[in-house]
């Protein structure tokens, strides 16, 4: 097989012994795989730190050249209805597995965006297909998922990675695409993928694009230009009592930059304490944010609940 | 009700009539334009001057062909001639907004020519008389606004008009007419006679009411801190509640500010978490209190009533984003194959983008995306 161009696809480990930092898992995980006896899996944690790899990984190992006929991959956030569930996943699970091994995966990716609706139909599939078809469930929160669906998979808790894995990751990548990257460069890396390898991934790609010799700068000019600056103003209209302007400026970038409430909440939340307001002010603000996000997260409309938001800067 | 046409100036109520005299007795320019929204007392105050003042009305309104022929043999003739009887003239062009660029054709031009040479004192009355097309009008005339007439005032009104002709009523059904009907005077007293007709000044069940669009609905919630009127004012509006919540937000800080707004937005948000948990739950009760803080949540966040009149604009949220969805059409399509081939959601791709736009360009990458011409062309664009 040709290597990917794209470096989260090319450096993405393809067996067991190049999964980073992860021991623990890699481990009680390989050994199910040996005795080709996989529980339903739920694998939980942060972004970008091995979940899907994982996936894939155990699909390869038990399945082989084949492992594409016997695996099927669905993004719970992109098909996150009921009718998936039922008609996808029902689908894949009729038939026979080929090969050797008596089952068929269901790779569920984030889960924890699937409808309750979704999740309630997926336990009966669980159970009346287990004998030909296993469940690997991926999310950030497993306190999104059901109980009845954790009750049925084993758990596996992924943590972020250490910055010693990081720094490895950088060694690897840098070593095969001929990069140059000095010390403060490796640690500002370190600092922007915030344990997350795809971010890391992406960015190194996009600074190799510019320049082989990576340096600090190039990385906070990367990571710069791929945050809109305009939240900043947003939040200066607001607090100048210019809500009009802000509300205008926020619809702006959300729909420029395709952006939804979450992405921007976050944003929000790490400049209020670049304001010049008050320190009492700022928390009062933070609180305001994190009971909107709550909000956002169970369901509100994310541009109302988002002005609400933005109106609370006006504040004298 | 035209018992009640007002036979001195400062019978109309609401307004600063005495404007009107001023001008009349030493006018700076020939003519005046008085302008504002329908049924406040523009074409009553004008009669009602020709009455004090003994004038001989000469009146061109909408129901009048006002082409330029038209203007130029009635109201230009008129202008240069004495009256028959002795009188003084006063020329009224009534409703000036309502001239039409096809039919009158010509009109307005000879309109502002008749103004420059008239021997007559001439009034103009028009709602909206701020398009550009009525430029060299409003130059060449003193402007008067008269505004939308305050409720209260409007009920006091009412009231006296009531004991007068000792006709009973009931002070909660009179304030809410007055309410009702936004300042308008006109309105008000076809609505109030209407009621007598039909004996039942305590019920409030006319065609007006079943008439009600968005705007009022707004105005009321906008404007009013009595909850009973709160409470009611969405419910004869023939829009669903989100619907509603897009006008509410659209238009809300055109009224409110500071304060008053960010409370009022924190009654539309709890109202947006309450229907929320109607989708969610399927319990449809929570209606009652996303309503509830939509109207009297709303209105009660204000400290006080703003005066005047305020057009509000219909919602430009959905149009925005269906304008920015095509434009982000070829980002989606990209996002979608970028995200198939690293086994990642288009979500996150979409949240990652600002990070890999700059390797998407690369060669070996498009054509490992299988990028159509299109694509490409947007990529080069961003």
């Amino acid at each position: 097989m040709v290597d990917s161009s794209i470096w989260i696809e090319k450096h993405r480990p393809k067996g067991f012994e190049e999964i980073m930092g992860q021991d623990n898992i890699v481990r009680r995980i390989k050994s199910f795989v040996e005795q080709k006896n996989l529980p339903h899996l739920l694998l939980s944690g942060p972004p970008g730190v091995g979940k899907s790899t994982i996936a894939l990984v155990i699909a390869r190992e038990l399945f082989g050249e084949n492992w594409r006929q016997n695996f099927l991959e669905l993004n719970a956030s992109d098909s996150r209805g009921i009718d998936t569930i039922r008609n996808e996943v029902k689908d894949f699970c009729r038939t026979k597995s080929l090969g050797n091994v008596p089952f068929k995966i269901i790779f569920l990716d984030e889960s924890d965006s699937l409808t309750r609706e979704a999740q309630s139909s997926m336990r009966r599939i669980m159970e009346q297909y287990a004998h030909n078809t296993r469940f690997i469930l991926s999310c950030n929160y497993s306190s999104k998922i059901l109980d009845p669906i954790q009750s049925r998979c084993t758990i596996f808790r992924f943590k972020p990675l250490e910055k010693k894995d990081i720094y490895k990751i950088i060694n690897n990548v840098s070593d095969e695409e001929k990069l140059q990257v000095d010390d403060k460069a490796r640690e500002a890396l370190v600092y922007i993928s915030n344990g997350d390898v795809r971010r890391l991934e992406n960015v190194m790609q996009s600074c190799s694009m510019m320049s082989h010799e990576i340096s600090e700068e190039l990385i906070y000019e990367i990571v710069s230009a791929a945050k809109p600056k305009e939240i900043k103003e947003i939040l200066q209209s607001a607090v100048n009592g210019n809500f009009a302007r802000a509300k205008d400026k926020l619809l702006e970038v959300m729909l420029k930059h395709g952006l939804s409430g979450l992405d921007i909440i976050k944003q929000i939340q790490s400049e209020i304490w670049n304001l010049e307001l008050k320190d009492e002010r700022k928390i009062e603000l933070i609180d305001k944010c994190g009971e909107v996000e709550f909000r956002m997260v169970e369901g509100s409309d994310e541009f109302i609940q988002m002005e609400s938001l933005i109106a609370n800067f006006m504040k004298k | 009700m035209k018992q009640y046409t007002p036979n001195k100036l400062n019978e109309i109520i609401g307004q600063d009539t005495s404007k009107i005299l001023k001008w009349f007795e030493n006018p700076k320019k020939k003519a005046l334009l008085i302008h504002g929204p329908s049924g406040v007392g523009k074409t009553s105050s004008v009669y009602a001057l020709a009455k004090e003042k003994n004038l001989e009305i000469l009146e061109l309104n909408s129901s009048d062909l006002r082409n330029k022929e038209q203007i130029k043999n009635v109201i230009g003739i008129a202008s240069q001639q004495q009256s028959l009887f002795g009188k003084n003239k006063l020329i009224l062009i009534d409703e000036v907004d309502g001239i039409s660029g096809r039919h009158d054709y010509g009109g307005l031009a000879e309109l502002n020519k008749v103004i420059e040479d008239t021997k007559h004192p001439i009034i103009l009355t028009g709602n909206e008389i701020f398009d550009s097309k009525f430029s060299t009008l409003r130059r060449k005339c003193e402007l008067l606004e008269f505004k939308a007439v305050d409720y209260l005032e409007l009920f006091e009104f009412l009231k006296n008009m009531c004991k007068e002709n000792n006709i009973k009523y009931d002070e909660t059904f009179l304030k809410n007419l007055a309410r009702k009907n936004n300042g308008d005077v006109r309105a008000a007293l076809l609505d109030l006679e209407r009621s007598i007709e039909e004996n039942s000044l305590e019920e409030y069940g006319d065609d007006r009411e079943y008439k009600d669009n968005i705007e009022d609905a707004l105005r009321l919630v906008f404007k009013s801190k009595d909850v009973n009127i709160l409470l009611k004012a969405f419910d004869k509006v023939d829009m669903n509640p989100d619907e509603i919540l897009l006008w509410i937000d659209e238009n809300i800080s055109r009224e409110y500010d500071e304060n008053d707004l960010i409370k009022a937005y924190q009654a539309i948000a709890k109202a947006d978490v309450y229907k929320g948990r109607i989708t969610k739950r399927q319990y449809y009760r929570f209606w009652t209190y996303q309503s509830a803080m939509m109207s009297v949540g709303v209105g009660l966040s204000k400290k006080e009533k703003q005066k005047g009149f305020i057009a509000y604009k219909r919602p430009e949220r959905i149009l925005k984003m269906w304008i920015a969805k095509q434009r982000n059409a070829k980002k989606n399509s990209i996002v979608e194959k970028f995200a198939l081939k690293t086994h990642i959601s288009k979500k996150k791709a979409y949240q990652e983008f600002g990070f890999l736009v700059k390797f998407l360009k690369e060669p070996n990458v498009k054509l490992e995306l299988e990028l159509d011409e299109s694509e490409e062309e947007w990529l080069n664009e961003n």
